[in-house]
């Protein structure tokens, strides 16, 4: 049974961020592996999980957010250590560098960027809808998820970060939203992760469905975008 | 106000064309021009009501709680402008003023009481100074325009502290607690009951819950079961039809009763406000039902995730032929994910520019989804083509926009203002 959990959802589901965790649990129930949701809100014990999201936080809830993710910092970096995934959306990037699970800097953009960002990934095109003020600068064992071609990302050029921690992954964005349903590579590297296997077994045929409209709905966009 | 007949002469001969080239539509053009060549006309005309103007601001239930408002202040013998939810921004604004004022601008009523988007209501009270101003709450909701609850928190606050007479806030929101600390004007709230709050505050979507009690409430809601509710006013027990079940509407009755009395002071009649909101129909575009060619058609109307998760919630899950449209005006659709479609089985047709992003909602959310139709139009025609579902209704859930295009395509008249 994979656990997939939502961190501190009542303070970071504002976008949309905190269902990647639903999302998650569906395309591993569709790919015929039995996956649950669990979820942690202020005051929980941490319990061990497959992967752990944490959407992006309002300035408002900032402190609150970061008393509570500091006090499960030492049990999150275990569980990464041991293999765990971390996906960290928007502001809460600064939250898991204050556990150390990223070692990268962030700072406040002078103005937020509001809008559709395009990545040129190894992998291909990345697309998302970032409202940011925050910049990253990734650390030397850290990689961007690839190159801004429109939009603004970590702000130096790049967007995203991906730092490996013994057998574990931590994936930081500033794309909003259900980011891994919008970019099936990096639900797959995910998953990948996390079953330890290179197939997806694809059974349902809603899964395929859900996937092309996705890659369809992407296309369309980043085309939209390149016109405009 | 002579002074602005031109500009009102303008704006007519404009809305003229514009129903001509768009019957059922257009309805904002006019405002745009009129607010461009007389900038101060809103304003003017917003202050020249002779018992002023009443601004309802905030995320979510502002249609519902003005509807309320309005037909209970005018209930008690008050001449009432007000605008339709479709106007709540300046050029609607202006367009409503448009189409009821004489050839001067001058509108023939005792008080206006006006619903207005949160930045709109900043900025124009201002200009206008509200006499009472109803602060609903902030929900997270649009966060692309409005970007963090923080933001839209002190836009209630400029309308506050622009407000001359008495505010009406919402005492379960701290967001709007905090909105109206430390302003001048005299403040009366409405809460719900201990017992209500420790068990569905949570339904409401507020960004950020109050943790103190509120002293002194003006009116509580005891319970809301279905469409009845249980309100405590200045301390007398009252029940309410409410237009439809849920907690938000019977929070909405709390509003506009606090509202009222705050409006009509002495004058303020509670039995009469009890029965003039129990006999209110559902509020237009949500819940309504529409024939269309000779079918019935429920048009849902949603607004941002509180909205569409309580029209979700309220739908019966095995409809069988429901059609969701999001237009253009949903800048970015994640926002709408956290509302979780699992209470439906299947959306028959997803549709709009943004289509394809329903459909994978749907999907995600366990959801059969039958057609994926980005051409509205075309969208509407396969919607009737659809055979009639068993209990005979169809429903069409929709954003703002996509309600527009569609109220045009089957040429239904877009609601402009009533008096």
């Amino acid at each position: 049974m994979m656990r997939i959990g939502k961190l501190l959802p009542s303070l970071t589901n504002s976008q949309g961020d905190a269902e990647n965790a639903d999302a998650l649990v569906k395309v591993l129930t569709w790919y015929g592996v039995d996956a649950s949701l669990v979820v942690f809100e202020p005051g929980s014990h941490l319990e061990s999980c497959n992967v752990y999201v944490l959407g992006h936080v309002t300035e408002s809830d900032h402190a609150t957010a970061q008393v509570h993710l500091g006090l499960w910092g030492a049990e999150l970096v275990g569980y990464v250590s041991a293999g765990s995934v971390v996906l960290a959306v928007g502001s809460s990037l600064s939250l898991l560098t204050d556990v150390g699970l990223l070692g990268g800097v962030t700072a406040v953009r002078s103005e937020r960027f509001v809008g559709d960002t395009v990545v040129e990934a190894e992998t291909g095109l990345l697309w998302g809808f970032e409202n940011s003020a925050q910049t990253y600068s990734c650390a030397s064992d850290e990689s961007a998820w690839g190159a801004v071609l429109i939009g603004s990302g970590n702000g130096d050029g790049t967007e995203g970060v991906r730092r490996r921690i013994a057998d574990g992954l931590v994936l930081g964005t500033h794309l909003h939203g259900p980011v891994l349903v919008r970019n099936e590579e990096i639900m797959d590297e995910v998953i990948r992760h996390i079953t330890k296997s290179d197939k997806t077994r694809v059974i349902a045929p809603e899964a395929l469905r859900a996937r092309e409209l996705a890659r369809e709905n992407r296309a369309e966009r980043i085309a939209q975008l390149r016109k405009s | 106000m002579l002074r602005y007949a031109p500009v009102v002469a303008i704006g007519r001969l404009v809305r003229w064309v514009a129903r001509k080239r768009k019957p059922g539509g257009g309805a904002a053009i006019p405002g745009v021009v009129v607010n461009k060549l007389a900038p101060g006309f809103l304003g003017n005309t917003l202050n020249s009501f002779p018992q002023g103007l009443v601004v309802v601001t905030g995320t979510a239930g502002k249609s519902t709680t003005t509807r309320m408002l309005a037909a209970v202040v005018s209930a008690h013998g008050r001449r009432v402008f007000t605008n339709p939810s479709t106007a709540n921004i300046a050029q609607g604004l202006t367009s409503a003023i448009l189409a009821q004022s004489s050839f001067t601008g001058h509108i023939d009523s005792d008080i206006a009481i006006l619903e207005m988007d949160e930045g709109h209501a900043a900025k124009l009270s201002a200009e206008a100074a509200p006499r009472v101003s109803i602060l609903l709450n902030v929900c997270v909701d649009q966060v692309d325009r409005f970007f963090d609850p923080q933001l839209v928190t002190a836009m209630l606050s400029r309308v506050a502290q622009n407000t001359s007479e008495t505010i009406v806030y919402n005492g379960d929101d701290a967001s709007v607690v905090d909105a109206v600390a430390g302003v001048a004007a005299q403040k009366n709230s409405f809460v719900m009951g201990s017992h209500l709050r420790a068990q569905d505050i949570d339904k409401m979507g507020y960004a950020r819950v109050s943790t103190a009690a509120t002293s002194m409430p003006t009116v509580t809601l005891q319970s809301a079961e279905k469409k009845l509710a249980s309100l405590e006013v200045d301390g007398h027990e009252v029940s309410v039809s409410l237009p439809s079940a849920g907690i938000h509407y019977g929070v909405d009755a709390a509003a506009a009763l606090a509202a009222s009395r705050s409006i009509l002071g002495s004058d303020f009649d509670v039995a009469l406000a009890v029965s003039v909101i129990s006999a209110l129909d559902p509020v237009f575009g949500r819940g309504e039902t529409i024939t269309v060619r000779g079918q019935e058609i429920d048009f849902v109307l949603i607004q941002n995730p509180t909205s569409y998760r309580l029209n979700l919630n309220s739908m019966a899950p095995n409809a069988e032929c429901v059609m969701i449209a999001v237009g253009s005006d949903v800048r970015d659709y994640s926002y709408l994910w956290p509302v979780h479609m699992d209470h439906l089985e299947k959306v028959a047709i997803a549709a709009g520019p943004k289509a394809k992003e329903v459909a994978i909602h749907a999907l995600y959310g366990g959801c059969v989804v039958g057609l994926v139709e980005p051409d509205l139009n075309l969208a509407l025609e396969k919607f009737l083509a659809l055979p009639t579902p068993l209990d005979g209704r169809k429903t069409l859930v929709f954003s703002a926009d996509s309600m527009r295009r569609t109220r045009r395509y089957f040429g239904l008249a877009e609601q402009e203002a009533w008096s």
